[in-house]
């Protein structure tokens, strides 16, 4: 079960370490506590306290990575606001309570999806809120803010708006958001083999901008 | 395990906890004997503790977010239930009911969120109206009362005095995820960037001027990120207020005479483009007002056409 709360103890990757071994790691969260079937039960009663406390629980993750699929922090609030009350409207629809917050990252892609296609397609009328998009990729920062922005900040962030739209939500998927291959299927509707191809990809991009700062022959 | 089994792919699945426990020991016992495979690893993690301190600019506050989700649910209550309780007619009337629902379009809605992006407008243009010191100033005219010694200075980029007062911002370098002494030994592992190269050092001086100088520049600063901000905020509440608009205006336009129809999008399409154009020079100019007011009326307008078409009957 995924937690609702903060409260989170980090799983060993092995339980007995090996001498002589470098473990594996990728340790994933494990809640110590909570009852969040409770909460969705109650939520799904009408309950807006307890859909508060999932509010509480997941807005940061997820408004974190609508902005990365948007690069736009007031489209991003939007968005989240929109992937939340879509969530509390169809929570009768989730059917497996531990599933949470991968059905909720679904809708949040599904948000931010349907956003950056609806701004693609306007585009071809009149590129008016591409432009919000297309900001990640400008490299031109102004001179007095690129004094203040940090560095490594400015490039990861320009690198993550150059990838593709597939290969951006994977890698944000796990990178930030520390979720499984299949848990990164399951949001994104992607196969296995897609999600590792596209992971790999997208690693590779983000390294090959990002080699001045990492010292990494390409 | 051979060096040739470890491949890009197969430590990157090892980096994220994806390899089967026997897959995952034969790693960690490679990688612990091979010195080569062990450094093409290590490089992966140093890209992941990039990753890890990565800051988005962001200032979430899940209570001013939480304000209009909660708007919005209230507004929906009751909530959708399911209707296996419900008879025939019920079921029926509830599943033919978004047929017949009246447009979203709230006429006081939209006028309240009018007034906020108005609101914001005046006070953007009250606020770069009031800079003491601009960045025309800067580039080469001089405040009547300013020290030649002052004006001359460079811009602020070239400004080392400035720098330090972005750390004292409250501008942390590193992310929550990563230990500052984890930090320091990335940083220190890494190449020399092109901007620490370019940068002239830090020299702290007595000198009034040049003290006057830094001061002048930290606050043209401050205001510049200021005046962005308050831009962004009253352009999010003009895109908010349109995003309201387009389904209903969407809606209404299938029931408009083509003529009218087309007529609105011509203009619509027309101050699109007006609003692309003064975008693109407000991202060139972003402390120029006259590009901004000009940005913001053509938003203005936009809305105004919007809500005119939807209320059409």
């Amino acid at each position: 079960m995924e937690a609702l709360s903060g409260t989170l103890t980090v799983e060993q990757p092995g339980t007995v370490e090996q001498p002589g071994t470098v473990e594996q790691p990728g340790a994933r969260a494990k809640p110590l506590m909570n009852s969040p079937e409770q909460l969705i039960v109650a939520a799904r009663r009408g309950d807006q306290e307890a859909f508060r406390l999932i509010f509480d629980r997941w807005a940061r993750p997820v408004v974190s990575f609508v902005y990365d699929m948007v690069g736009d922090r007031a489209l991003a609030e939007d968005l989240t606001q929109e992937t939340f009350v879509r969530a509390y409207k169809y929570l009768d629809a989730l059917r497996d309570e531990s599933k949470f917050s991968t059905w909720l990252f679904s809708i949040a892609k599904n948000v931010a999806r349907e956003h950056l296609r609806s701004a693609h397609s306007r585009s071809k009328k009149v590129d008016l809120d591409d432009e919000t998009v297309l900001e990640l990729l400008d490299e031109r920062p102004t001179p007095a803010i690129a004094l203040l922005d940090k560095e490594l900040n400015g490039v990861v962030r320009h690198a993550l708006g150059a990838l593709d739209e597939d290969k951006r939500l994977v890698f944000t998927l796990k990178i930030f958001q520390q979720r499984s291959y299949e848990e990164i299927a399951e949001i994104t509707g992607f196969s296995l083999p897609k999600v590792k191809t596209d992971l790999h990809r997208a690693r590779t991009e983000m390294r090959r901008r990002m080699s001045p700062y990492l010292g990494v022959k390409q | 395990m051979k060096c040739e089994e470890c491949t890009a792919n197969a430590l990157e699945e090892f980096l994220d906890g994806e390899l089967d426990a026997r897959r995952a020991a034969e790693m960690g016992a490679h990688l612990a004997a091979c010195r080569a495979c062990a450094a093409a690893y290590d490089r992966l993690l140093d890209e992941q503790a990039i990753y890890a301190g990565y800051e988005r600019d962001l200032e979430v506050t899940p209570q001013a977010l939480w304000a209009g989700v909660a708007a919005r649910i209230t507004a929906k209550q009751p909530r959708e239930q399911p209707l296996a309780g419900a008879g025939l007619f019920q079921r029926v009337r509830a599943w033919l009911a978004p047929a017949f629902v009246a447009p979203r379009f709230s006429p006081a809605m939209t006028a309240a969120m009018m007034l906020l992006a108005i609101g914001a407008t005046a006070l953007v243009m009250r606020y770069m109206n009031s800079q003491p010191v601009g960045p025309r100033e800067l580039a080469g005219g001089a405040p009547t009362a300013t020290p030649a010694s002052v004006v001359r200075q460079p811009t602020p980029e070239a400004t080392p005095a400035s720098a330090p007062a972005a750390s004292q911002n409250g501008e942390s370098s590193g992310g929550a995820d990563v230990q500052p002494d984890e930090r320091e030994k990335n940083r220190k592992a890494e190449p020399p960037r092109k901007r620490d190269a370019e940068r002239k050092p830090f020299v702290p001086s007595n000198d009034p001027a040049q003290i006057l100088v830094a001061s002048q520049n930290n606050e043209i600063l401050r205001r510049q990120r200021a005046t962005e901000r308050l831009v962004r905020e009253a352009e999010s509440k003009y895109l908010a207020a349109i995003r309201m608009l387009s389904e209903d205006v969407n809606r209404r336009r299938t029931q408009l005479d083509p003529q009218v129809a087309a007529r609105f999008d011509e203009t619509l399409a027309t101050i699109d483009r007006s609003i692309s154009e003064t975008r693109r020079t407000v991202l060139r100019q972003r402390n120029d007002p006259v590009a901004v007011q000009y940005m913001l009326s053509a938003y203005a307008k936009k809305v105004e056409v919007m809500r005119e078409m939807a209320a059409l009957d």
